[in-house]
């Protein structure tokens, strides 16, 4: 659609009577419309209320102020520019998510930089900026620390490209900066120079997070800037950060509400134990915990006296034992979201189920992936036993290396809410360990039980019958990762037929071919993309596809040394923008 | 089993030297041979293979047999029973680069920064010709040839061991198949470090995590591949998905990133990290860790000068960590929990089974139950560039 330039009082036809004079009842003034969409958050809402009408639609681009882009590819910059006059904020999605699991070329694109002339041109009072999977240069951050005076607030999850040089010009040049987030984001290049470089008198930051920042920070730029910002509310800092250098951060900030701690490991003096043991003690507004590297049983009692608020501890950085972890989870009644590694074992997992009721999201992680010794890490009782405690369970991301189709079954019915049903088995095509048998009847039970299924992951041996289940019961679905499953296409043609929200389907490993794909041709423009890798495509079916989706970007990734034939990761998106051009050499554009 | 070997057998011509079986080599001899020049054959599925990145998980034959016998040929590149009769007859075959690793080809990476891809698409007959070709090698069969252990010296009893071990693994998987996953499944645990991007871990949880516990791959694997591979295995295992080196090289096997352990000094609050696989052998541990810690200083010379000539055989050294000579001991935690002296195990086994460092002065090790006083360790002579006669002393 063509945007206005100008905004109009409009006369909506349906208020003309019949011999065409204006219904003297009043007209539904722009003003009045505009004052009410810019009411609404929701990008989704935005979207459906764009849909009523012409005028509706320009009401809308006018009013809206915070930018999704879930696919950055899916859409220009200039296209987003020309609809949105008065963006505010800015969300951005670039790689596929399994990029995170080095299955992309590191070149592959998803670089910020071509959005960030654009926002410096049609964008100038840009608030804040979220990106997640994009490339970010130093270039780019100069080019945003420069160009928009009112930017306070920028988040990079799982993003890479920059060094100490981009984030020194951020602080350098961001005098109103009130977030600064690159948690995941960090390659080992990146110094930790940057954090001495905000100004003197710079206060007003409330949210610091460089967890993963591999070098050290000077602690003294920290302490003196925590000391300044008295609004800070969320710091996590990284490893270099010591036991005794988090006292005295925790006695300058204690307003904290979200905490991630250093190295948990220091000898310790008893006078410094019982100052961070009162620190903690006094940081009573704590309801985020997480970070605490190398914590043992000796050190874990410090933070006992702030854990009574706390909602979300993340403990995946810390490898405990069973004992440790129900020791410190006899203090956290209120715990909704716990991360744990799999050290904790199904004994640990127990005392999670007894002792945190409200318990909604639960993710456990392998300390060693590799590991050819069974006998360590989780299996199916711990997840009953967690399930039997914790009823209103809807998160669960769950690592093992033996499940049940029993024990599935009775864990959906002790938790029938569950949104997001992450299951896996490390072992590709893993049976039943009991019984043998496919673990088709698990899934089945997980879509027939959870009616609010959005978001799913399948693993052990699953035939086609699965995909039936799930094409059939899971209404809601919307994200569904499959790999090592599935017997022939039918399985993706029961999804792709079945699952009327399906946006995001990420396949590897699995025997659908060229059929499965086809099927999927009017599904591909509702969704927002589509990943297979490791598949029996060839580069016939998606050559065929790219010619009967225009508005598909179909691309191809092919391995070193693979035939001509074999297509053998394709990603498949829609995209108003048509074919993107930046693309290495080793995607190959169809 | 070294019959799998044969698989790569083809292809060893290039690199020319089929004694180290590393992983390192398999990986290139499979990437550098790639002659497709094989029309499509069906899939062959059975006998033993070197896991030389094998098949894709594609069932050509019915799905629920390809279930079991496709994720072997993921993992086992296989030769089949086709491939003797034309041993046999020794009939003339057509000219052809090794086609075993056809099959494998893929088994290595994509245009070099992506993770390895170890799905290889078996659209080629493998090893007939190799076989041929391997058997037919001098240098391969006779008495210098690293495969010595695992065939007879002739070609009739080298057949009929192949085919005695196809025979079995076909009705392994067969068996295997319908009921009885163990056996495949723990080769193919073997090979879990192999797959690119599973399980889907992030790479900095990878990291850090394998930091705290490594799991003993190489006493626990029985085989011989694994022992082979050992080295790459534990390396594969921290490497492989790692990403913090913008110039990691995603070779199977080449990989080399950090494996970080924390070093803590007596004395001295504040650790220290080190990057063990920037480490070949123990001697350049204890010379970086040195200088990290600047211990040499502190060093009493405990020795006389003579009796170090002596130990190393004329090569006088300054005294380092390992030595009992320094006031220092370099102890480790492994992955048990237990604290042990640095030095006693091959550097391999250290690797896998090391947590962190911690650098104790000789007063205090006496009260750890080591109860032992070391002199010497067996350094690798590449380490030291010694001459092999001068370790072992």
């Amino acid at each position: 659609m063509d945007p206005d330039p100008k905004k109009s009082k409009f006369l909506p036809s349906n208020l003309l009577n019949s011999n065409g004079s204006s219904h003297p009842q009043s007209l539904f003034p722009d003003e009045v419309l505009e004052k009410v969409l810019s009411l609404i958050d929701s990008h989704k809402d935005r979207n459906s209320v764009s849909l009523v009408c012409k005028d509706w639609y320009n009401a809308e681009r006018w009013t809206r102020s915070n930018l999704f882009i879930g696919n950055c590819y899916s859409v220009s910059p200039e296209i987003v520019a020309r609809r949105f006059p008065k963006i505010k904020s800015v969300r951005l999605k670039g790689k596929p998510r399994f990029s995170d699991f080095d299955m992309l070329p590191r070149d592959w694109g998803a670089n910020v930089h071509s959005w960030l002339v654009m926002f410096a041109k049609a964008y100038p009072f840009l608030e804040e900026l979220r990106l997640k999977r994009m490339t970010v240069s130093d270039q780019s951050m100069e080019l945003l620390a420069k160009s928009f005076p009112h930017f306070r607030a920028l988040s990079l999850s799982s993003c890479d490209g920059f060094t100490d040089d981009g984030l020194k010009a951020i602080t350098t040049h961001c005098g109103n900066l009130t977030e600064l987030d690159i948690r995941d984001s960090v390659t080992v290049d990146v110094g930790g120079g940057w954090l001495s470089c905000f100004p003197e008198d710079f206060s007003s930051l409330e949210i610091l997070n460089f967890s993963s920042l591999n070098s050290e920070v000077s602690f003294e730029a920290l302490e003196k800037l925590v000391s300044r910002c008295r609004s800070l509310r969320v710091l996590k800092v990284n490893e270099s950060i010591t036991l005794d250098q988090l006292q005295r951060l925790l006695v300058h900030a204690p307003l904290l509400t979200e905490l991630g701690t250093g190295s948990f490991l220091q000898e310790l003096t008893p006078r410094q134990y019982e100052d961070i043991e009162s620190a903690f003690g006094n940081s009573k507004n704590l309801q985020v915990l997480s970070g605490l590297w190398d914590a043992t049983s000796f050190y874990l009692p410090v933070l006992y006296g702030a854990c009574s608020g706390l909602t979300f501890l993340n403990l995946s950085d810390a490898v405990l034992q069973s004992g440790e972890l129900a020791k410190l989870l006899a203090h956290c009644p209120n715990l909704r979201r716990l991360w744990v590694i799999d050290t904790v074992e199904d004994k640990g997992l127990e005392a999670v189920g007894s002792s945190c009721p409200l318990l909604e999201e639960l993710r456990v992680f392998p300390v060693d992936p590799y590991d050819l010794d069974h006998r360590h890490g989780v299996s199916e009782m711990g997840f009953l036993a967690v399930s039997r405690g914790c009823r209103k369970l809807r998160y669960v991301l769950y690592f093992c290396r033996r499940m049940t189709n029993a024990a599935v079954v009775t864990i959906v019915q002790n938790c029938p809410d569950f949104t997001h049903f992450r299951l896996c088995i490390m072992n590709p095509r893993q049976p039943d360990y009991l019984t043998n048998e496919t673990m088709d009847e698990a899934f089945g039970a997980v879509a027939k039980t959870c009616t609010k299924l959005r978001r799913l992951s399948v693993s052990g041996l699953l035939t086609d019958t699965t995909f039936e289940y799930i094409g059939k019961y899971a209404k809601n679905l919307e994200t569904l990762s499959v790999a090592f499953a599935g017997s022939s296409d039918r399985g993706m043609q029961c999804v792709l037929e079945g699952c009327p929200k399906l946006r995001k389907l990420e396949i590897r490993d699995c025997p659908f071919g060229n059929a499965a794909l086809l099927s999927g041709l009017k599904k591909y423009e509702m969704m927002r993309s589509l990943w297979m890798s490791s598949c029996n495509l060839t580069m016939k079916g998606c050559r065929l596809l790219a010619r009967e989706m225009p508005r598909l970007n179909v691309e191809v990734i092919k391995d070193k040394g693979s035939d001509e034939i074999q297509a053998d990761k394709v990603y498949v998106y829609r995209s108003v923008a048509g074919p993107r051009q930046d693309a290495p050499p080793v995607v190959l554009t169809l | 089993m070294r019959s799998a070997v044969v698989s790569g057998g083809g292809g060893v011509n290039s690199s020319g030297s089929m004694s180290t079986l590393s992983s390192e080599e398999k990986s290139m001899v499979m990437s550098s041979e790639d002659s497709s020049s094989y029309p499509d054959e069906p899939e062959l599925e059975l006998g033993l293979g070197l896991s030389l990145g094998g098949g894709k998980a594609k069932p050509r034959p019915p799905p629920a047999k390809a279930t079991a016998a496709g994720s072997w040929d993921q993992y086992a590149r296989i030769l089949t029973a086709k491939d003797f009769p034309s041993m046999v007859s020794t009939k003339a075959s057509s000219s052809s680069s090794s086609s075993s690793s056809s099959p494998v080809a893929k088994a290595n990476n994509n245009n070099g920064s992506c993770g390895t891809k170890r799905t290889a698409e078996p659209s080629s007959p493998p090893g007939r010709s190799a076989i041929r070709k391997f058997l037919s090698k001098p240098e391969l069969i006779g008495p210098n040839s690293s495969l010595i252990g695992a065939f007879p010296d002739y070609c009739l009893s080298k057949i009929i061991f192949l085919l005695l071990l196809w025979i079995f693994h076909f009705f392994g998987s067969v068996m295997a198949f319908g009921l009885d996953f163990d056996m495949l499944l723990w080769l193919q645990f073997q090979e879990l470090s192999q797959v690119v991007g599973w399980p889907p871990i992030r790479a900095y949880r990878m990291n850090s995590l394998v930091n705290h516990a490594k799991s003993p791959a190489t006493e626990e694997s029985a085989t011989a591949i694994d022992k082979s591979k050992g080295t790459n295995l534990v390396l594969d295992k921290t490497n492989y998905s790692s990403n913090r080196n913008h110039n990691v090289a995603k070779e199977r096997g080449l990989v080399k990133t950090s494996l970080f352990v924390k070093v803590n000094t007596d004395g001295i609050p504040i650790g220290r990290k080190v990057d063990l696989s920037a480490h070949s052998c123990y001697d350049s541990l204890a010379h970086t860790l040195d200088h990290m810690f600047k211990l040499s200083a502190a060093f009493g010379a405990t020795r006389s000068k003579t009796e170090e000539e002596v130990v190393m055989g004329g090569i006088r050294r300054p005294p380092r960590l390992l030595d009992s000579s320094s006031d220092f001991v370099l102890t480790y935690e492994d992955k048990e929990g237990d604290w042990m002296l640095v030095g006693d195990v091959p550097w391999e086994m250290f690797l896998s089974s090391v947590r962190r460092l911690r650098i104790r002065r000789t007063a205090e090790v006496n009260g750890l139950d080591i109860g032992r006083q070391f002199t010497f360790f067996p350094l690798s002579s590449s380490c030291l560039e010694l001459p092999p006669e001068f370790l072992g002393l």
